[in-house]
């Protein structure tokens, strides 16, 4: 029997790196400090800036080496390519526009701003935005199938 | 594939550097001609204030009107923050004084110095305030020139938080988040020097260069700035302060006296910053800004050696069958 194409080690990464993605993101807007989280023992790091933008940026790195590696695989594995099912279609597009988003911004704060000035906020909602999908799609169908044929 | 060659996929990522880095170069002539910056020479300013009544004229629009009482806040940790009772304040940062004169007594030669020091946002190259903003209201325009937009900012602090010198000051009871949900989230709105955003996109000048009787500030290409506050600096074996704090200002001061020892002389607090050696707040993100860049090379290396290995792995198969 072949391995699957996408190894279950990966697939745990791609959810620790979401799951940490999710925390340091909300890290960036002033709440956990307000909403005493921040106070609670061992996590006062959730109300530093610094290190919750600094963890953001580097599980971002991880989640788009893994995105892409799934995707080029994906992509090159011809006649294996496995089919995607609905919930697997949902969670490429969610993850994908995440990520571009977040890479968008990364390049935004180095010198190939994409968007105007006056356009960031449109960038950081849409971010945003797309983040609160992706967490109502892993709390609704989170435990679907990606990929027909396979579990 | 296994992790031995997914690790050997990140040489592909290193391989990729030269195309990654001059997408982040920090550079601040690099990434922009357009940029201007002020230099301040704080030998001639006399502390008279008129750049300070000059600014506080040319935004008295800009200011905030809270309507009171404040919603009220959730958790009864969160404060407001008002400064409507206070708009006449004028020693420190607040909503309605984006200019202040700071005053350093120094002893040189056994003789008392005192030198003034007009204060207000840096705007920095790599703003930190507008760099980490989750909202997108606090922006860095073309021109250098650091804004926040009072439009739609919740005055969650976070960019006061992130400022090394803490510049921008909230007033409660205004703005965008009293359209949301004003009892959890947000807090009023954030004000700063915009350094005249409006006057100089239309040709003007800032207000406080106009008013200032003795040519304190001066304002121009940031190229041109720098060199003239080295010659300056030159000239009158004076110092530097702006061009590298925060890994780089548009914001230059030169003055006869070293700004440690102007820093040590000064009461600082809040809404009245120091002249500290500040540490480039987002320089230190760089590295990891660079593997975000870099990943997606990794990956896509990643990925397709993986599907070349099984297909390999497959052939030997067929060959021994
Ligand atoms: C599961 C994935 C992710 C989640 C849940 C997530 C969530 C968030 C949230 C809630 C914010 C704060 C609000 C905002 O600025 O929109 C944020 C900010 C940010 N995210 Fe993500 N994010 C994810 C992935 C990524 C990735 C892959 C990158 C980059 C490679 C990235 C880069 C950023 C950046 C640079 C910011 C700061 C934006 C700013 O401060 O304006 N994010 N993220
Ligand atoms: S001095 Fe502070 S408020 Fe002004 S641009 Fe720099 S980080 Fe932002
Ligand atoms: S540049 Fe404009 S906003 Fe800034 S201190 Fe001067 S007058 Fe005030
Ligand atoms: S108007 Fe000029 S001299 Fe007067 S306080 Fe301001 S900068 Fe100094």
């Amino acid at each position: 029997m072949p391995k699957p194409l996408f190894p279950v080690w990966q697939k745990r990464l791609t959810l620790i790196a979401a799951l940490g993605l999710a925390l340091t993101g909300m890290g960036q807007m002033p709440i956990f400090s307000r909403y005493y989280i921040a106070d609670l023992p061992g996590l006062s790091w959730l109300g530093n800036y610094q290190i919750t933008a600094a963890l953001h940026l580097a599980l971002g790195a991880a989640l788009v080496f893994l995105l892409t590696s799934y995707a080029a695989s994906w992509l090159a594995a011809g006649r294996l390519r496995p089919t995607l099912t609905t919930a697997g279609k949902w969670r490429v597009t969610l993850y994908g526009a995440v990520a571009l988003t977040g890479v968008v911004r990364v390049l935004q704060n180095g010198s190939w701003a994409m968007v105007g000035p006056m356009q960031v906020r449109y960038l950081d909602w849409l971010h945003l935005a797309v983040a609160m999908g992706l967490l109502a799609f892993a709390m609704a169908a989170g435990r679907k199938a990606a990929v027909a044929g396979r579990k | 594939m296994n992790r031995r060659a997914f690790l050997k996929s990140l040489g592909t990522a290193v391989a990729a550097a030269p195309v990654a880095a001059p997408l982040l170069a920090r550079d601040a002539a690099a990434a922009s001609g357009e940029q201007l910056a002020t230099l301040f020479d704080l030998s001639k300013c006399v502390g008279c204030g008129a750049c300070v009544a000059g600014c506080r004229e040319a935004h008295a629009a800009d200011y905030p009107n809270p309507q009171k009482p404040f919603p009220k806040m959730y958790p009864s940790r969160v404060k407001a923050e008002d400064f409507s009772d206070k708009r006449e304040v004028d020693d420190r940062l607040t909503p309605y004084n984006w200019l202040f004169i700071q005053t350093a007594t120094v002893t040189r030669n056994g003789k008392a110095i005192s030198l003034n020091i007009p204060r207000r946002c840096m705007h920095c190259v790599h703003p930190p305030c507008a760099e980490l903003c989750p909202w997108g209201s606090a922006v860095r325009h073309d021109d250098g020139a650091v804004v926040i937009d009072a439009n739609i900012c919740l005055g969650g602090s976070k960019c006061r938080d992130v400022c090394p010198w803490h510049i921008p000051q909230r007033q409660t009871g205004v703005g965008l988040y009293l359209d949301l949900m004003p009892a959890f989230a947000g807090n009023g709105v954030m004000y700063k020097c915009d350094r005249c955003h409006g006057r100089v996109a239309a040709g003007g000048k800032p207000a406080c260069i106009e008013a200032c009787p003795n040519d304190v500030q001066t304002i121009g290409p940031r190229k041109q700035i720098i060199a003239a506050a080295h010659d300056l600096a030159r000239q009158t074996g004076g110092f530097i302060y702006g061009e590298t704090e925060n890994g780089g200002t548009n914001t230059l001061y030169v003055s006869p006296i070293p700004f440690e020892e102007l820093h040590a002389a000064l009461q600082t607090g809040p809404g009245n910053p120091g002249l500290q050696a500040a540490a480039d707040v987002m320089g230190k993100e760089k590295n990891l800004a660079t593997a975000v860049l870099l990943a997606p090379f990794a990956g896509i290396a990643a990925g397709i050696l993986r599907v070349a290995n099984r297909a390999r792995k497959a052939a030997k198969e067929d060959d021994h069958a």
